[in-house]
């Protein structure tokens, strides 16, 4: 996302966080923000459809991303929670 | 040199068909977000801040490296762009440590400018840069 300085980066972040268990409710909001509004009007290829793959998981397999952030379980037993989310203050 | 007409936020506007659309807004008295753009030098496109929406085209534009062509309709200051442009200040802002307080450019920033105009008053993401204190 070349044309969104850092937009890969952010969506990269946020799915490290919600694989260590630290993410919250708001990380989700921000990831599928990040999708939708980064990738759409890139002028640049790689911006279009690199959050493509991330789109995807989130329209068909929502409720891991859920379980994850809510419950702290990783149906494919993955990943390792060896993290807390931060104190969230708003 | 030809003379093209365009509409800018529903008014009609005449141009220099070898200028670029923001050269075009500046002149009218438009003013657009820009980081990258200086006079002089050539024109990069890379701050993404000056995008316009230009109609029949879904794809944001950006300004200072989009001609102007005869019978385009732009927009300058619709809803999602200034959404977009708040998004790419936030962004800016998160890949280094921007602590204005602590920053001997505080008060003279362009970047600063910008994000007080389009009401960025904090970032949601992470740094990117390590942080100063734990």
């Amino acid at each position: 996302m070349c044309a969104l300085p850092g937009g890969t980066v952010q969506m990269h972040r946020i799915l490290e966080r919600v694989t260590n268990g630290s993410a919250t409710t708001m990380d989700l909001a921000r990831l599928e923000e990040l999708c939708t509004d980064g990738g759409r009007d890139q002028p640049v290829r790689l911006g279009q459809s690199a959050p493509n793959p991330v789109l995807s998981t989130l329209r068909y397999f929502r409720e891991e991303y859920e379980a994850h952030i809510h419950h702290r379980t990783c149906t494919a037993a993955v990943c390792e929670f060896d993290q807390v989310p931060m104190l969230e203050l708003v | 040199m030809s003379v093209v007409t365009l509409t800018i936020n529903d008014e009609l506007v005449s141009a220099r068909s070898e200028q670029t659309l923001l050269a075009v807004l500046k002149e009218q008295g438009i003013e657009l977000p820009t980081l990258c753009h200086m006079e002089g030098l050539s024109e990069r496109g890379g701050c993404r801040l000056c995008l316009v929406e230009i109609q029949g085209n879904n794809k944001l534009q950006p300004a200072c490296v989009t001609s102007v062509q005869e019978g385009i309709v732009v927009y300058t200051h619709s809803e999602r762009l200034v959404r977009y442009r708040q998004m790419i200040l936030e962004l800016l802002l998160s890949e280094r440590n921007h602590i204005c307080s602590a920053c001997v450019m505080n008060g003279h920033c362009e970047l600063q400018w910008q994000a007080a105009r389009l009401s960025v008053d904090h970032v949601r993401y992470d740094y990117l840069w390590r942080r100063i204190c734990p």
